[in-house]
């Protein structure tokens, strides 16, 4: 065990940003180091995974030589931080699609044909495993440094860092997330603590909203829901701290000051956001319809709603706090010390359990199969149920043939809708109604606006819109049956993402004639 | 859902908290309570007074589900000898040293089972499962070596399980086919493919099966929040108890044995 806490009083990745730093003394005037300099040093060890990916790329397979393996990774952490916690985060092949036309660029430069496969290669095997440092097991970076102390002169410390890391989401999917040491890298270069760089972004976002720099205030807004984010883990951690041992959390004045500072700041945040959100709809309101400015504001209100469902998510979490003390302080108290401590599997547990004679190592194993399995569920017996499986006749032997009858189609019931018929209604006149070429996401952006939109009538809006992409074709007479007088064209690989939506964008373009149209009003 | 008294709404939460492969994000009523769990103080005290008569322990309510534990004496705990069927001594041995293999090439040290809840473990196969033990059986090998005063285990010693735990582990040939692509039944890769089955039936590991290599498997957030809040603390305890037991500071429990059929008594263990 005295590894696993020798570890722990070590210098981990969790170390808060603002450790105390060397006692600074005057020299000449001059004070012998700062603690703005040590933030620095660590930041600078904090890019140095990431210019060690361009030192190691002379090394790297001649296919991928060519790609600019800095360049794409700057790109691949801004695509992940720009959907991180949102629904269409990245996994490592949804971000090789998000990279190919970097990818395709970097190959037509070197005069390589693109090759799909290549470029999975390259993102999976190289980018993201290098990113994720999958050659050392995942372990974090590690990097000494050494800084000034008064009393001891020379400090030598150890930097422990991660950039990337899997995340599995509550349905399961695994998606690729930044550090919070990698996000602020990125975002604000380790300058600010969590609270300080959260009032520095929304404040920003306030200023761009007032000065109509709409464009920046979606970035803003984005950089403020990834910090809220952060707010929340940092609670979460001591929750679990607590249940994990109560006494290694200081409950008696530290973390009280936390959750109070944390209600203060949902306090503030939530009165700030509703601020943004009331600026960014006066200014949408003063906006012709279909300007570029709505549609980005509308991006903006969106996101600062997510910060929002952040707070309140972390409003329940420190509603929990106190009751969780209280019983884990109840269950913990007469726990002996030193059994709370975590142990090291491989040396406190997997040794001298192969080093017990057999007989008390498999006792021991089954003491302990129970609490790796979790709970599993009694089967019970129900006897009547029993007795009808007992006395149920004997099935009739088929000798592996099953007659099929024919069901008429006229039995079953009508088919079941997915959007009720006014919303198809709604999204149909809406797609009628267009009279010169225009794209989807326009479409989608004013219907948006409407205050009567639902997310329904946008999703109906844009299937519509892509089956009038691929129209069915009559088998018999080849004729393209249309549901609707327009005509759906590729933007060749272009996106949108509106609202809950997100997918190619098309150009609708109205038909003349309507007689393609097979009228019966196919359902959606 | 208001209809429903809070009794009933709280062991339907426990219900869903029983089925560890369903997720909220699956069932709108599962997403539902938890969400009451965690907005409503007398829902949350319910469910716990609920769960703490069953023998239960919530360790976690959030967008992943109701993460349980349970006691040793209630009857949702595992009988180890449901899934140790064989009456062999080395057989039982070897199934719960694959189950420890697996925890151990997951969290090797300790603060692996301190990282973020944002961290997902990388997925792992059977061979390096198998290549964690038999790592820490030759350490064990070669400084019995080294000591020259040690000698091999008496074929009677060998017989009553008092020779070290190690040799069981190396005796067993790692892999060996048995006619399909799997690993022999003796064999201890198959002893680690049977707990891997086990544990992505339970919710607890997933499996990525590719064309080109092995089958790998991830941990699931239930098992790392498992490990990581309760199991890695109390097996540890579980075995520092064995070893006061051996060294006579503690009395053994005299009616436990190593389990040989499914009506031996359940080990009896202090619980957190």
């Amino acid at each position: 065990m005295s590894k696993a806490r020798d570890a722990r009083t070590g210098t981990l990745m969790s170390e808060p940003r603002d450790a105390p730093s060397p006692p600074s003394a005057p020299n000449s005037g001059e004070e012998l180091w700062t603690s703005s300099l040590t933030q620095r040093l660590r930041v600078l060890l904090c890019a140095d995974p990431l210019l060690s990916l361009r030192r190691g790329q002379a090394r790297a397979a001649e296919e991928i030589r060519h790609y600019d393996t800095l360049t794409l990774a700057v790109k691949a952490m801004s695509l992940i931080i720009e959907r991180q916690g949102l629904e269409d985060e990245l996994n490592p092949a949804r971000l090789t699609e998000k990279l190919r036309p970097l990818l395709v660029a970097m190959d037509r430069d070197a005069g390589v044909d693109p090759d799909e496969d290549r470029h999975r290669r390259f993102v999976e095997d190289r980018l993201v495993a290098s990113l994720r440092n999958d050659d050392a097991g995942r372990r974090p970076f590690e990097h000494d440094y050494t800084v000034m102390d008064e009393d001891s002169g020379v400090e030598h410390r150890r930097f422990r860092l991660r950039l990337l890391r899997d995340k599995e989401l509550p349905d399961g999917d695994i998606v690729l997330r930044l550090t919070e040491p990698a996000i602020n890298l990125f975002v604000s270069a380790l300058e600010h603590d969590i609270e300080d760089a959260q009032a520095a972004a929304e404040a920003v976002l306030e200023t761009q909203l007032a000065g109509g720099r709409f464009g920046k205030a979606e970035e803003s807004a984005k950089q403020a829901r990834i910090l809220s984010l952060q707010m929340g883990r940092e609670i979460l951690k001591i929750l679990r701290e607590t249940r994990r041992d109560i006494r290694r959390v200081d409950w008696t004045d530290h973390v009280p000051d936390k959750i109070e500072q944390a209600y203060d700041h949902i306090d503030r945040r939530i009165t700030t956001e509703q601020n943004i959100i009331e600026t960014a709809r006066k200014h949408r309101d003063h906006l012709e319809t279909g300007h570029p400015d709505a549609r980005r504001l509308y991006r903006v209100i969106e996101l600062v709603r997510s910060c929002r469902l952040q707070h309140i998510k972390l409003h329940h979490q420190l509603m929990n706090a106190r009751d969780i003390f209280l019983e884990e302080q109840a269950r913990q108290s007469f726990t002996p010390y030193g059994t709370m401590e975590l142990p090291d599997l491989g040396e406190d547990v997997l040794e001298p359990l192969l080093r017990l004679p057999a007989t008390r190592a498999d006792v021991a194993t089954g003491r302990m199969m129970p609490m790796i399995s979790g709970p599993v569920t009694p089967k019970l017996l129900s006897l009547a149920d029993a007795l009808s499986w007992f006395l149920q006749p004997r099935r009739r032997y088929s000798g592996g043939r099953v007659d099929v009858e024919e069901l008429d189609i006229a039995e079953l019931g009508p088919e079941p809708l997915r959007y009720p018929p006014e919303v198809q209604a709604g999204a149909e006149e809406r797609l009628r109604s267009i009279e010169d070429p225009t794209l989807l996401s326009e479409v989608l952006g004013d219907v948006a606006q409407e205050p009567d939109a639902t997310e329904e009538l946008l999703e109906c809006l844009q299937l519509l819109a892509h089956r009038a992409y691929g129209p069915d074709i009559d088998r018999e007479s080849g004729e393209v049956l249309r549901q609707l007088p327009i005509e759906a064209v590729s933007r060749n690989g272009k996106t949108f993402q509106i609202a809950h939506l997100y997918g190619d964008d098309l150009e609708l373009h109205p038909l003349t004639t309507n007689g393609q149209e097979d009228g019966d009003g196919n359902e959606v | 859902m208001e209809t429903r008294s809070n009794h009933e709404l709280a062991g339907r939460l426990l219900r869903f908290g029983l089925q560890p492969k369903l997720r909220p994000a699956q069932s709108s009523e599962y997403r539902e309570l938890v969400e009451r769990y965690q907005v409503r103080t007398d829902f949350r005290g319910e469910v716990r007074e609920m769960a703490k008569g069953l023998g239960l322990r919530i360790l976690r309510a959030d967008d992943y589900g109701l993460i349980l534990v349970s006691s040793a004496d209630s009857p949702f705990a595992l009988d180890p000898s449901d899934y140790r069927s064989s009456g062999l001594a080395d057989a039982r041995l070897l199934d719960g040293l694959a189950w420890l293999g697996i925890l151990t090439t997951v969290f090797p040290r300790a603060e692996d089972l301190q990282e973020d809840e944002d961290f997902s473990p990388r997925p792992i196969t059977v061979e390096e499962v198998d290549n964690t033990v038999r790592r820490i059986a030759d350490v064990l090998k070669s400084r019995y070596r080294e000591e020259e005063d040690l000698e091999d285990p008496t074929r009677d010693e060998v017989e009553q399980g008092l020779q070290d735990a190690w040799r069981v582990y190396d005796e067993r040939v790692a892999t060996g086919k048995s006619g399909g692509s799997r690993s022999s039944s003796r064999s201890t890769q198959r002893k680690i493919e049977r707990a891997f089955d086990f544990f992505v039936d339970r919710g607890l590991f997933m499996c990525h099966s590719e064309d080109d290599g092995p089958d790998r498997y991830r941990a699931t957030y239930r098992f790392k929040a498992m490990v990581e809040d309760a199991t890695a603390a109390r097996i540890y305890r579980a075995l520092q108890d064995i070893q006061e037991e051996m060294d006579g500071r503690a009395t053994p429990d005299p009616t436990e044995a190593p389990e040989a059929t499914s009506t031996s008594p359940r080990p009896q263990h202090q619980e957190d």
